[in-house]
């Protein structure tokens, strides 16, 4: 074995002294003063950092160890809570000691911050049948209750001697657990670091020395009625068969950080589905007490209020979001396809009103058909296809009287529904200048020089009766061109088909059938050809130029803007009479 | 006793205007005690009517002009065979009309549409039989091509017409051209009164025969617009097959029908006074397609003229149901 040499010894020797004076030095507690404090580093964690909210004390009387059973026996002196706002603005060291005489400044209700408590604990002696009371958070509400409680065992309770155990207690709501126990007793007159994490979602854990004691076992969350009082070394409880007692020994360097909590942000709007302009009203119902709010209600809007609404005027599917915001952070819901908007509608008129019987010399009330119901159950209520803001609905009262419209008199005038009309359809008998509502009441004559169609609103108008716009006399009905676009008709005597209304509004609309969409004079071409078999029966139509081609609006093209007039102040009138059959 | 020279002669004129007579009354129809239906007669037809209705007027008396037609005891009767109509036919007519770029077809209950993706095109396939293409764009819209003096000559649409069906394999067998119509879309003036034509084509008409009588209705239709274009076409053509021979109602019967149905050509604005009924036949009548047909059906065809003041205002024509009550019933059993 090779021997050391004395001067190698010496060098060592004293290499190891020097390497080990700074160690011992740090010691805070070997030589009775306390300078130990932990590093933002190794155990607080960063978000603590941020957003902190510290209060600390210097320790006034360090030395004094003192015991009770009682809070009057409290052996710290109170300190005065101060605020810092980071650690490096506390200074180094300092020390806590004993119990905020009153919540300190920005204590907060406890569902909404997570703590930190970190302190160096030294007991004098592991009293007998006693557990000293190390920190508490308690309810500001009456002073008695507390969140949890930490408290070292004396040396005769139950063999958990020199244990340190955090409860939360059971006249809160929470519920979670005890920690575990440390494996092994604390020992008086030494001095442990003790860090005592808090969390309101992620609940508790113990570190020891740096050592974690595992986390809380259990679950639960604090009572959100609950606010803060933050105690250290003073007795807090009395009874239970386990005596509390204040603490015997030193605490120092106490720091206190709690946490804002992020909040959890969420919104209900309402309505959510509608036609623009669509207001919504949104309503923050975010949890975690933030205190902004950043709205973006997806169309480039936004807004800073807490409950804000919002009209929406384009038709869309809107994301809508909100961040809510306090010291602890942010959070940010997001509601994909959240509000719906239809476009703005254009609302578009219906009417269809007639005996649908046939004309002439028939006088069987039986043969009468549903032609106006069936177009106007059709319409009424359809939007467009290509259009869909387009929409129809209907106006007036529709009658499939078989008998004889009895809803018309002779002071009522057509005009006064059909005019208020986009599209109106009149089911019945007609001649080359008027139309009757009834079977037989000439009385219900409407004349075409009454007819007001295209004064108001009417562009579009549809007779199922005998020779209106019989070719021989045409023209005469361009005096109720006035804004109509185009009239439909018959050059014939007399008809009777089932299921002309139907196919002819499917025609318009492309709505069941089996058809696609039709131009207007397309479809009711069709519809004759497709129904007729008798070579006497003529179509017929007249437009005004430029507007001949519409659509049923909603359905394709149409002339948004009224015919135009030549130089005479006339206008431009073409029309056709077709066969509906060859043979 | 001799009779004179005079005394024959006139004897033999008096026999020869008495057989004349015979023959003339043997030629009328025998319930028709006359030959003129007057007002009144169709009055008791019809006592729930009276007075005028717009539209219509029974101040009318028929006439029966028309040679009495040898009408047989049975006719032959023809089941309609229904058609197989699919999305791919269709697709398929779509393409003999040049859409190739269209959208989803669509599907109903009586028809399948196909449609260019502009829209200008379509065709439609009937499920009870028929089809039509059309060009939106042109059809029955003053556009600048199709105009008189772009129009092929009637006798040129007809080739135009049947060579286009040919190529396409479109004309079926039995059918010709039964002639040609000018449609037209005219432009008033309400400045003076006139109008001007703004828009033609010439419809071309196919019809045919079957068992040697003819079919009323639309069989074909093909309209020929400026330079000789195709810009619509409407088929109602069904295909038959026998089911065998039925008793028909006699012509005088029919004619009791008729006066029952009355004529509502006749209930034009123009109000004619006398329908003047000069030809009738036996002949088919074929639905319209809209409607399901399930056999050619035999009609009497009444042909007129409704006339007013002794003028012509206007053709008639009336169909009325040949087929006997026993023959419908047992066509409804097959």
């Amino acid at each position: 074995m090779k021997s050391w040499k004395p001067d190698t010894i010496l060098f060592i020797t004293m290499i190891t002294i020097l390497i080990l004076i700074p160690a011992v030095s740090a010691d805070p507690l070997s030589n009775g003063t306390v300078n130990e404090s932990l590093t933002e580093s190794t155990m607080i964690p960063a978000d603590y950092v941020t957003g902190l909210n510290v209060q600390s004390d210097t320790m006034s009387n360090s030395s004094t160890t003192y015991g009770g059973e009682s809070s009057s026996n409290t052996t710290f002196a109170t300190g005065n809570a101060t605020a810092a706002t980071s650690l490096a603005a506390l200074g180094s060291p300092f020390i806590f000691n004993g119990k905020f005489a009153s919540p300190p400044s920005g204590a907060k209700s406890a569902q909404d911050y997570d703590h930190y408590v970190s302190f160096t604990m030294r007991a004098n002696s592991l009293a007998p049948n006693y557990a000293y009371d190390l920190v508490n958070r308690g309810d500001l509400s009456d002073g008695t209750h507390w969140v949890y409680n930490m408290y070292m065992f004396g040396t005769s309770s139950s063999g958990l001697n020199g244990r340190i155990q955090v409860l939360g207690y059971n006249h809160v709501t929470h519920s979670w657990a005890e920690l575990s126990p440390l494996s092994s007793p604390l020992s008086p007159l030494t001095n442990y670091s003790i860090v005592w994490q808090y969390s309101n979602i992620a609940g508790g854990e113990l570190f020891v020395n740096n050592v974690s004691q595992g986390p809380a076992t259990g679950g639960g969350t604090l009572d959100t009625s609950l606010s803060s009082a933050f105690h250290v070394g003073e007795n807090m409880y009395n009874g239970g068969g386990r005596q509390h007692s204040a603490f015997y020994g030193t605490i120092s360097n106490v720091y206190h950080f709690e946490r804002d909590l992020a909040p959890v942000a969420n919104f209900t709007g309402s309505p959510l589905s509608g036609t623009a302009p669509l207001n919504v009203t949104f309503t923050d119902t975010s949890t975690g007490s933030p205190t902004n709010w950043s709205w973006s209600f997806g169309d480039g809007n936004t807004s800073t209020n807490r409950n804000s609404s919002h009209t929406y005027t384009a038709a869309g599917t809107y994301d809508v979001s909100l961040t809510a915001t306090n010291a602890g952070g942010s959070d940010t819901e997001t509601k994909v396809e959240y509000v719906t908007v239809a476009a703005p509608q254009t609302t578009f008129y219906v009417y269809a009103e007639g005996v649908g019987m046939y004309h002439g010399t028939q006088d069987d009330l039986s043969m009468g058909n549903q032609t106006p119901g069936d177009f106007y159950n059709l319409i009424n209520g359809q939007c467009g296809t290509v259009d869909t803001d387009k929409c129809w609905y209907g106006r007036g009262i529709y009658l499939d009287d078989n008998a004889g419209s009895v809803h018309w008199s002779t002071a009522e005038q057509a005009s006064s529904y059909a005019d208020n009309a986009d599209f109106s359809v009149f089911v019945g008998h007609g001649w080359n200048d008027g139309i009757v509502f009834g079977t037989q009441n000439t009385a219900l004559e409407l004349s075409r020089t009454n007819m007001q169609l295209g004064g108001n609103q009417a562009k579009w108008v549809t007779f199922f009766a005998c020779d209106v716009l019989n070719q021989s006399t045409q023209t005469n009905w361009e005096s109720v061109f006035n804004g109509v676009h185009i009239v439909n008709g018959f050059d014939t005597h007399g008809l009777l088909y089932e299921g002309q209304g139907t196919k002819y509004a499917q025609m318009l609309t492309g709505l069941g059938g089996g058809y696609d969409r039709m131009k207007i004079r397309d479809a009711w071409r069709m519809t004759l050809q497709e129904t007729i078999n008798k070579e006497y029966i003529k179509g017929a139509y007249m437009w005004a130029n430029p507007c001949g081609n519409d659509y049923l609006p909603g359905f394709g093209d149409y002339c948004t803007s009224s015919p135009t007039k030549d130089q005479n102040g006339n206008y431009d009138i073409e029309w056709e009479n077709f066969e509906c059959i060859t043979s | 006793m001799m009779m004179k020279k005079e005394h024959v002669i006139g004897l033999c004129l008096i026999l020869v205007i008495a057989g004349i007579c015979g023959i003339a009354f043997w030629l009328q129809p025998s319930s028709t005690p006359q030959k003129i239906l007057t007002n009144e007669s169709l009055q008791e037809q019809f006592q729930s009517i009276s007075g005028e209705v717009a539209g219509g007027s029974l101040s009318y008396k028929i006439e029966f002009t028309a040679k009495k037609p040898n009408a047989p005891e049975k006719v032959a009767v023809y089941k309609t065979v229904q058609p197989k109509v699919t999305k791919t036919n269709a697709i398929a007519f779509a393409k003999k009309f040049n859409i190739t770029d269209f959208n989803e077809p669509k599907e109903g209950d009586s028809v399948i549409s196909v449609s260019s993706k502009n829209m200008t095109y379509r065709v439609m396939l009937y499920k009870n039989g028929g089809s039509v293409y059309w060009d939106s764009e042109r059809s029955d819209t003053p556009n600048g091509i199709d105009i008189t003096e772009n129009l092929p000559t009637d006798e040129e649409a007809k080739k135009i017409a049947t060579s286009f069906l040919k190529e396409r394999d479109l004309l079926p067998d039995g059918a010709f051209v039964g002639g040609t119509e000018h449609r037209k879309v005219y432009k008033s003036n309400k400045s003076n009164g006139s109008k001007t034509v703004v828009w033609e084509d010439i419809l071309v008409w196919y019809t045919r025969e079957i068992n040697g009588m003819k079919v009323e209705g639309t069989q074909f239709e093909i309209e020929i617009g400026g330079h000789g274009d195709v810009i619509r076409f409407f088929s109602n053509w069904k295909d038959y097959e026998t089911i065998g021979e039925y008793p028909v109602k006699s012509q005088e019967s029919s004619i009791e029908t008729l006066k029952q149905k009355g004529i509502s050509t006749a209930a034009g604005p123009d109000k004619p006074d006398t329908i003047s009924i000069n030809e009738i036949y036996l002949g088919y009548e074929t639905t319209a397609v809209a409607y399901k047909e399930e056999y050619l059906e035999p009609v009497w065809v009444f042909k007129g003229e409704a006339l007013k003041n002794g003028t012509s205002i206007g053709p008639v024509k009336e169909f009325v149901p040949a087929l006997t009550e026993d023959s419908k019933k047992s066509l409804s059993s097959i």
